[in-house]
């Protein structure tokens, strides 16, 4: 009886909370609170797909949704967002009967790497694909062994890993994992450095302890490796994008749209057709839905302001291995140019203020002579400032305004191309200010 | 005049912007007139304790602590004898816990008379006033355990000599220049007490620590 008045009522919050866009998370809060453990009493499918890791999950899980709807696979999932437990409890009670059947033959779930212990208490998804893991929201997760650690809970003999096998950590799970294991990797020669990156995460072997050698870096943790002592080593991956243009990445042999030219975009593409070509998509099928506008989410909006080109980059607070990629895409820009930095507040969920977080980033990497300023924007702007002096930037080129509503003026003040690298707030912000990006 | 540090175990111990606070001592010991070098150590890593000046170890997960841990335990008498020499430790987060009598059950240095327990994780933003700098400290603490040697009195960490230990984590020496200061004189002491102290050039720093405090309280 509760489970029937928790699935109802869910369904019918569902319906009215939709309507002035709450509805993803409040519904299976409420749905949860009739019947704390309702999820154990629904009969859900055989596949359910699980996409967590530190970065990548929702743009991986919106390219799976496309790919599997399109190829007519009935699919529920959670693209609103809501990847905790109530919300991903709303997606699985609206889909199912109120006698608790879920209708639909693939549960798609993005799930927070935190929280996935608790989504999978009662039930265990079929394949768990694990993006990468790495420092990020260190308040808020403790650290990247932490999260390793609960993720580690979730594993069970009968489920399908798919692991990012240039990331070390990601790779541990390979030690614990008795079900099948789906290993992918990017072998890009013209993308690999041999510079080590300003933090690395794991610099030891997680099965001996002993030193890690690192030949290659793809960018921040992620790279080839090998233990100096054991056989722990960045496996040889079983999917592996080989090849990549401006127009397309090649996946095993297969050519794929790379639409959104991110270098990381090349992983959520990697592990969106290893696992639509695991179910039996057809690479004919994936590569149409790949190629459909907005399905390769676009972080990167291009602008004009002042008879000058900019480009706007939304980068991740606390997130060094996002942050880090904004700033290395900035140091490719070729020509002179001004870099906008900032943000009103660290998280949009929690109420922290720590910045240490700061230090981790390399903005080393705006050290350049072609950046000719560097405006720090928001209510950090001065914390912003000293991390780009300790970077070993002239204190000349850093412009510290607090107020996002002068910008204006100030860029007017400066000169080149027009780089903004902009937490959520303050880049809507922008946009609205400057007129609005492409 | 010369001053060597040594970034100990700067591939474990590197939670929290950990090598932020050896930019900013450099920046200001140069500022100083000081040759600054830092040395990259870790495990196994021969160090000429003889030349160095300091020996700066961050805080890591519980992994890295453990690898760390067995590897300084071999290092003990060395560490000793640093420390008598009136040559400095920095110790930030958790490795605070490797200078304790044990870590958790097992062994540390023994250098300071506590026994780490791991209890439930803390983590929160924290400020207070110790007796090095009249102005508050302001920072980030992220452990298992802090010391309490008896049920009134939390600290946040010890000093012996020029070591200072302390849970508080993250790039410490940025967010509190009073504190920098403070270890910068030492520092400049130790090298040459006849020294005179030039400007610190600092005063982004200060503004950042006024308009971080601020920002807490709003």
């Amino acid at each position: 009886m509760r489970k029937m008045l928790a699935i109802f009522v869910t369904k019918v919050l569902h319906k009215g909370l939709s309507m002035i866009g709450k509805g993803s998370a409040k519904p299976g809060e409420i749905g949860l609170k009739i019947y704390r453990d309702v999820l154990k009493d629904i009969k859900l499918p055989e596949r359910i797909i699980a996409v967590t890791g530190t970065t990548g999950k929702t743009s991986t899980t919106m390219m799976l949704n496309r790919i599997l709807s399109d190829a007519n696979i009935s699919i529920a999932h959670n693209l609103k967002g809501s990847n905790l437990l109530e919300g991903i409890t709303t997606t699985i009670l609206v889909n199912s009967t109120l006698t608790g059947k879920f209708k639909k033959d693939i549960l798609l779930l993005e799930v927070d790497e935190r929280y996935a212990k608790l989504v999978f208490k009662y039930f265990k998804p079929s394949d768990m694909l694990v993006t990468n893991l790495s420092r990020d929201q260190l308040i808020r997760n403790t650290h990247q062994e932490y999260v390793f650690e609960d993720l580690k809970k979730v594993l069970d003999p009968k489920m399908t890993l798919y692991l990012n096998v240039d990331d070390p950590l990601t790779n541990k799970f390979s030690l614990f994992h008795d079900g099948g294991i789906v290993n992918l990797g990017v072998s890009i020669a013209k993308l690999k450095t041999d510079s080590t990156p300003e933090v690395i995460d794991v610099n030891y072997c997680p099965k001996c302890g002993s030193k890690l050698d690192f030949g290659s870096f793809n960018y921040s943790n992620l790279g080839d490796y090998k233990c100096s002592k054991c056989d722990f080593e960045r496996y040889t991956p079983d999917v592996e994008v080989t090849k990549a243009t401006d127009e397309s990445i090649w996946c095993n042999g297969v050519e794929l749209p790379f639409i959104n030219k991110s270098f990381y975009n090349i992983y959520n593409l990697l592990f969106a057709y290893s696992l639509a070509n695991a179910i039996g998509v057809s690479d004919e099928s994936i590569v149409t839905s790949l190629a459909k506008e907005g399905v390769q989410s676009r972080r990167l909006n291009t602008f004009e302001f002042d008879g000058r080109e900019g480009v706007l980059l939304l980068s991740k607070n606390e997130t060094p291995i996002s942050y880090n990629q904004s700033i290395r895409a900035v140091s490719e820009i070729i020509g002179s140019k001004t870099v906008v930095l900032g943000f009103n507040n660290i998280s949009g969920r929690y109420n922290q203020k720590d910045i240490s977080w700061l230090y981790d980033i390399n903005f080393e990497g705006l050290n350049a002579h072609d950046i000719k300023d560097i405006v720090c924007v928001g209510r950090f702007a001065t914390n912003i400032a000293l991390r780009l002096k300790y970077a070993g930037i002239d204190e000349e080129k850093i412009v510290v305004e607090k107020s996002m509503a002068n910008i204006k003026s100030i860029l007017k003040e400066t000169t080149g191309y027009i780089c903004g690298v902009l937490y959520f707030d303050t880049y809507e912000e922008f946009k609205k200010i400057i007129g609005g990006a492409n | 005049m010369k001053f060597t540090i040594v970034h100990l175990y700067h591939d474990l111990l590197n939670l929290y912007g950990a090598s932020g606070n050896i930019k900013v001592l450099r920046r200001y010991l140069e500022n100083q007139g000081v040759v600054v070098e830092v040395i990259e150590a870790s495990v196994n890593s021969d160090i000429n304790y003889e030349s160095a000046d300091m020996i700066y170890l961050s805080s890591g997960t519980e992994e890295s602590l453990e690898l760390a841990r067995k590897d300084l335990l071999q290092r003990k008498n060395n560490i000793i004898t640093f420390i008598d020499s009136e040559k400095f430790i920095y110790a930030e987060g958790n490795s605070l816990e490797l200078f304790c009598n044990t870590v958790n059950g097992k062994e540390g240095l023994a250098l300071y008379d506590y026994d780490v327990t791991y209890h439930d994780r803390i983590k929160e933003e924290v400020d207070f006033v110790s007796s090095l700098v009249p102005e508050r400290i302001y920072g980030f603490i992220n452990a298992y355990s802090l010391i309490e040697k008896n049920d009134d009195l939390i600290e946040y960490g010890f000093i012996i000599k020029n070591l200072t230990a302390c849970y508080l984590l993250g790039p410490i020496f940025a967010r509190n220049p009073h504190l920098t200061e403070f270890y910068v004189k030492k520092m400049m002491n130790y090298l040459d007490p006849s020294l005179e102290i030039k400007n610190f050039a600092n005063e982004l720093d200060h503004q950042a620590y006024i308009e971080y405090i601020e920002i807490l309280n709003n």
